[in-house]
């Protein structure tokens, strides 16, 4: 609680920062503020609230910091606070200030907190909304580009139009149980014969989860979106954005509907079509973002198989898969951004022969994809372990067979900008690229955490 | 008007529910259907308030006062998400004089 009052009036007082001579100053105030709001969560560890202002009630039972939200906290304020470095140094025009750039990470990590935390709908609304209108800003940071534009716009009718489909199933829930109380609607879900205005409910609430995480046949925004956007926002996207939303996803099937097995079916088909289209379709496509677009629908379909085999490892897999994942993304993400601004193109022949040009950019992209790819012994390849561990011994033996073949294809596209860096010969005219300082650290972080989650993944599953 | 208000507690609640499904499938066909965007948002402003509704009802149904204090939630966050879609299609009018949505087609492929 106190690190989500804490970046919220760091939100306010960075917007004034913005003002100072000083550039650095709204960094320096958002990394610390996201690092201490880090450490905030972190007291909170084993219910130890001795720091906190509003404690034991946290707004009328509306939040709760139980271990599994903590370490998916601190898992997000990593992942912004590396975007915020990355924007440090960033080279590609933005037509918004840095300052006001800052503002909208900051929002969007208070609104993920409230996702990660809930116990009651409205703040599960106000967190979804928090974040959503904050990052519709972000797609469209860059005002004079079109495509910018373009993806700002489409992002934004999607977002508003689940956000009422959304809303008509919460009060339809309302309208069933009586409450926003996820305690409440557990209790009504235990129940024999609920109303049919119940299930309405709960298939509207998938259907604006499912748009939210990307997830087949509710992803056809993502491509267009990811591509337009500034490849920053592309990476806060498809790491804070996802793990918020799928994490609230989690929440709200293990509090409410951990006994209904009836929700399985429709989440298990719709994991089934997504991995499909996500890694199918990603063969096909030269431009890289576009590329990892389809990639995120993909993992959007591996996500989903923590929610219908949901057990007790459920919450594990699901940390150690999104913490793989957030950490090859935004090495990925980091990577092309540098490629971009060489090379002015997302194209998979922008990455021609970078091997002989920057083995050590060519490295970190390598393994980034290598982890996504789940290729062992990276965290990509634990992530996808545990998820389909869980999964057989739940007994579903097809789909996680389904998701293994999907997987391979998968190999195949991720190792393709593999092989045009290694193998393909670049202009001769072709210079090194320089990498800035922010960049070096963020790759080095990433890189340590990818192979270090590879090499020991019971660090983070041990946790939960 | 006495009249109407003592026989409104006598509308089912089914009704109710029965309106707002109605209004929100307007709204979210208008979504799907029309290509001008101030006119989506207005059918997306169409879905919200046919939420509203059906929480009113559901609230004054249940006396509950969940209900009601969550639709001015909604209203709150709804306007905060008009601003910024207005935001967004000034931009895109700068950019291309027009609020056709066919008019942006660029990232297909």
């Amino acid at each position: 609680m106190n690190s989500i009052i804490l970046l919220s009036l760091l939100t306010v007082i960075n917007l004034f920062a913005g003002f100072s001579k000083n550039k650095n100053l709204s960094f320096i105030l958002s990394f610390i503020g996201i690092a201490a709001s880090a450490i905030l969560l972190g007291i909170l560890w084993n219910g130890n609230d001795v720091t906190n202002i509003l404690a034991p009630n946290f707004i009328n039972h509306m939040l709760s910091f139980d271990n599994t939200t903590i370490v998916f906290g601190v898992l997000l304020c990593v992942n912004a606070s590396l975007i915020v470095l990355l924007l440090h140094s960033h080279e590609e025009p933005m037509d918004i200030p840095a300052a006001e750039f800052l503002t909208l990470v900051l929002t969007m990590l208070v609104g993920a907190l409230c996702m990660v935390s809930y116990t009651n709908l409205t703040m599960l609304f106000l967190g979804l909304e928090i974040l959503s209108i904050s990052a519709y800003i972000l797609a469209g940071a860059k005002k004079r580009d079109y495509r910018s534009n373009e993806a700002a716009l489409k992002y934004y009718l999607m977002g508003a139009f689940t956000t009422g489909v959304f809303l008509f199933g919460v009060a339809l829930i309302y309208g069933a149980t009586g409450s926003f109380d996820v305690t409440e609607i557990a209790k009504y879900a235990a129940l024999p014969n609920p109303q049919s205005i119940y299930y309405v409910g709960i298939i509207l609430l998938m259907i604006a989860f499912a748009f939210k995480i990307a997830a087949a046949p509710f992803h056809f925004w993502t491509p267009d979106v990811y591509t337009g956007a500034p490849t920053l926002v592309t990476a806060l996207m498809s790491t804070l954005i996802k793990t918020a939303a799928i994490v609230a996803f989690y929440r709200l099937f293990n509090t409410c509907f951990a006994g209904a097995t009836n929700w399985s079916m429709i989440l298990m088909i719709m994991a089934a079509i997504t991995m499909f289209i996500g890694n199918v379709t990603a063969i096909v496509q030269t431009n890289v973002k576009r590329m990892l677009a389809y990639s995120s629908i993909a993992h959007s379909g591996y996500l989903l198989f923590a929610l219908f085999a949901l057990g007790n490892n459920s919450g594990a897999s699901l940390l150690v898969y999104m913490a793989g994942y957030t950490f090859a993304s935004i090495l990925a993400f980091a990577g092309i951004i540098v490629v971009q601004h060489n090379m002015h193109s997302n194209d998979l022949n922008a990455f021609n022969g970078l091997g002989k040009r920057n083995p050590i950019l060519a490295v970190c992209i390598t393994i980034a994809m290598l982890s996504l790819a789940g290729i062992p012994p990276l965290a990509g390849f634990f992530g996808k372990f545990y998820i389909f561990t869980n999964a057989l011994k739940a007994d579903y033996v097809a789909i996680s067979l389904w998701a293994v073949l999907m997987s391979c294809v998968g190999v195949y596209y991720y190792l393709r900008i593999v092989i045009n860096m290694f193998f393909k010969s670049a202009e001769p005219d072709a210079k090194e690229f320089i990498l800035p300082a922010s960049y070096q650290i963020v790759m080095g972080i990433c890189l340590c955490l990818v192979v270090l989650l590879g090499v020991a993944p019971g660090i983070l599953s041990g946790l939960i | 008007m006495n009249t109407f208000l003592s026989t409104l507690p006598a509308v089912p609640i089914n009704s109710y529910i029965a309106l707002s499904a109605v209004l929100f499938c307007i709204g979210a066909l208008g979504v799907m259907i029309r290509r001008n965007i101030i006119i989506m948002l207005m059918c997306i402003e169409l879905m919200l308030n046919s939420v509203n509704l059906l929480l009113t009802a559901f609230s004054s149904f249940k006396n509950d006062a969940d209900g009601q204090v969550f639709v001015f939630f909604v209203m709150a966050v709804a306007a905060a998400e008009v601003a910024v879609g207005l935001g967004i299609i000034v931009m895109i009018y700068r950019n291309t004089f027009s609020i056709d949505i066919d008019r942006l087609s660029e990232l297909k492929n």
